[in-house]
């Protein structure tokens, strides 16, 4: 499958958290990193968009989920693959939807789980 | 205004920062009104259900058939069709994106021609404008993927909101002169009428209805008449309103606050302090009225209260509700802290914003004994607020049976609603 556009979006608690999550996008193999910030009514809000395989978004959500003690959301109905956090899921859940808006919610997931369920929600076939 | 930013002229990474986000906004807002995708929320928040207008329909809903005519026109209509393409992209034709950041490009054209006018140079960043349905009631800054950009997004139904609450203004002002922007002799003695039309009330009720309950105002009420005894008044409150609002957001990147990650309350008394500054001083210089000025930046802050007292009531009833904003203050506080920026000299200028504003007071005073019970009897009769102010309400929002946040504040106002 070819490389494809994601999008980890989160509120830092510090400038130590970006750079920690920016850290774990290059460190799992992603390319191309473009940052972009909001400001509103919920605090500042940080956007990474970059260019990854299946293989890189995994190790990306392994880390990020590491990384922020909480759940971690993989939406990839939009344009690009979005990855959020999520503080009402308990640490190390990840829930992935898929295209068609199906959810598979993986608990503790492996590289191998996480990876078929990317796969299927990208519509990429088998692994 | 500048056509060339309707035809793609902006930078690219600009447009692809308005696109992704709106996509963004709107997949969420579908998520959280349980609609199948963003076009369908695109629908569900647009002021007229209409996948589009024709350039002809769009110079004849904006008036401008005696006005856009020749090469102007033939450019504009050439601009508009270059767009039909792209339904959900920042540059689209649908009536709902083509009105409303037309909206805020003139605000942001009219300051920045105001500022030429006397000439006062502005280092201000010139942010470019976009909208988004936020689900919070002001505007969001957004730096975008190159760095060297802002975007101001405003909340999707806010121009719509504002546009009827000016109407609404004038409705239940007495007739001012119509020199009365620069003349702050009449404004010192004009006197608050102490009956409410009652058409105003329930033009009032119909806008908050719809924003409250659908996310957008007005998709199911009638527009609202503009009244002959005030028409000037309506496109002056209007555009001073507008006014503050971009002045409030363009100060976060102006004073800082972007960069330096500041927020919370004293952030944004000091962004309206700098936006009611630059109203005063672009309208002094001018030789119009800066108490004028500054009472459309108090009737905005009366805007947003009606708004969140309203919503309180339609999420919470009748309890009494404690504002727990971390990062904002809440309406009624901000008019306290601005009203300590009112001219104090004792002149003519102070006579007239002290006239002004205790003229809101009165006016406002009333309308709230009559619109509010009105908001109450929505909810008594199953009305909830939309999904999409979901995040506002849990954000700033809490009933007295819970303890509250923040009880008390410095000054007379101890959190309550």
């Amino acid at each position: 499958m070819e490389d494809f556009e994601i999008d980890v979006t989160f509120s830092p608690a510090d400038e130590a958290e970006e750079r920690d999550a920016e850290a774990a996008l290059k460190a799992a193999g992603a390319g191309k990193i473009r940052r972009m910030e909001e400001y509103g009514l919920s605090g500042l809000e940080i956007a990474f968009l970059a260019i990854v395989s299946v293989q890189t978004l995994v190790n990306i959500v392994i880390r990020l989920s590491r990384l922020w003690s909480t759940g971690v959301v993989v939406d990839a109905r939009g344009s690009k693959v979005r990855t959020t956090r999520s503080t009402d899921l308990p640490s190390g859940t990840v829930i992935v939807i898929g295209k068609d808006g199906d959810q598979i919610k993986i608990d503790n997931p492996q590289e191998v789980s996480l990876q078929d369920a990317v796969r299927g929600a990208l519509g990429a076939g088998g692994s | 205004m500048d056509t060339s930013e309707r035809s793609g002229a902006w930078p690219r990474s600009v447009l692809e920062t308005i696109d992704y986000r709106q996509e963004v906004a709107l997949r969420k807002a579908a998520d959280l009104l349980g609609l199948p995708g963003p076009d369908a929320a695109f629908e569900a928040l647009s002021e007229r259900k209409k996948k589009g207008v024709s350039p002809e329909q769009f110079r004849a809903l904006r008036g401008w058939q005696d006005h856009l005519k020749g090469e102007a026109w033939e450019r504009t209509k050439r601009d508009l069709r270059a767009h039909m393409a792209t339904p959900l992209a920042a540059s689209s034709p649908r009536f709902e994106d083509v009105v409303a950041r037309d909206r805020w490009l003139r605000v942001r054209e009219k300051i920045i021609r105001k500022r030429r006018a006397v000439g006062v140079a502005s280092a201000d960043p010139v942010p470019y404008v976009a909208t988004l349905p936020s689900g919070d009631l002001n505007a969001v800054v957004t730096r975008c993927l190159d760095g060297e950009h802002e975007i101001l997004f405003f909340e999707r139904g806010l121009s719509r909101y504002l546009t009827d609450f000016a109407l609404v203004v004038s409705w239940i002002m007495p007739p001012f002169p119509t020199d009365a922007r620069w003349n702050d002799a009449a404004l010192a003695t004009i006197r608050p009428r102490y009956t409410m039309p009652p058409q105003s009330s329930r033009y009032l009720l119909a806008t908050l209805g719809g924003y409250l309950g659908d996310g957008m105002p007005g998709r199911h009420a009638p527009k609202i008449a503009l009244p002959r005894h005030n028409a000037h008044l309506f496109v002056d409150v209007l555009l001073g309103m507008f006014e503050f609002v971009f002045l409030h957001e363009q100060a976060h990147v102006t004073l800082g606050h972007v960069a330096e990650r500041r927020r919370g309350h004293d952030v944004e008394f000091e962004a309206d302090r700098h936006a009611v500054a630059v109203m005063s001083r672009l309208e002094r210089r001018r030789d119009f009225s800066s108490p004028f000025a500054f009472w459309t930046a108090d009737l905005l802050l009366r805007a947003f209260t009606i708004f969140d007292t309203a919503l309180g009531i339609l999420a919470f009833g009748a309890a009494t509700k404690y504002w727990i904003s971390k990062t904002h203050p809440d309406p009624y506080e901000r008019r306290r802290v601005l009203a300590k920026a009112l001219p104090q000299n004792g002149g003519l200028r102070t006579a007239a914003a002290r006239n002004l504003m205790d003229m809101n007071d009165a006016v406002f005073g009333r309308m709230d004994e009559i619109v509010l019970p009105m908001v109450l009897t929505l909810r008594q009769s199953g009305m909830q607020p939309s999904p999409l102010w979901r995040g506002r309400i849990a954000r700033s929002l809490e009933p007295e049976e819970a303890p509250p946040s923040v009880k008390t504040r410095d000054g007379a106002s101890d959190g309550r609603l």
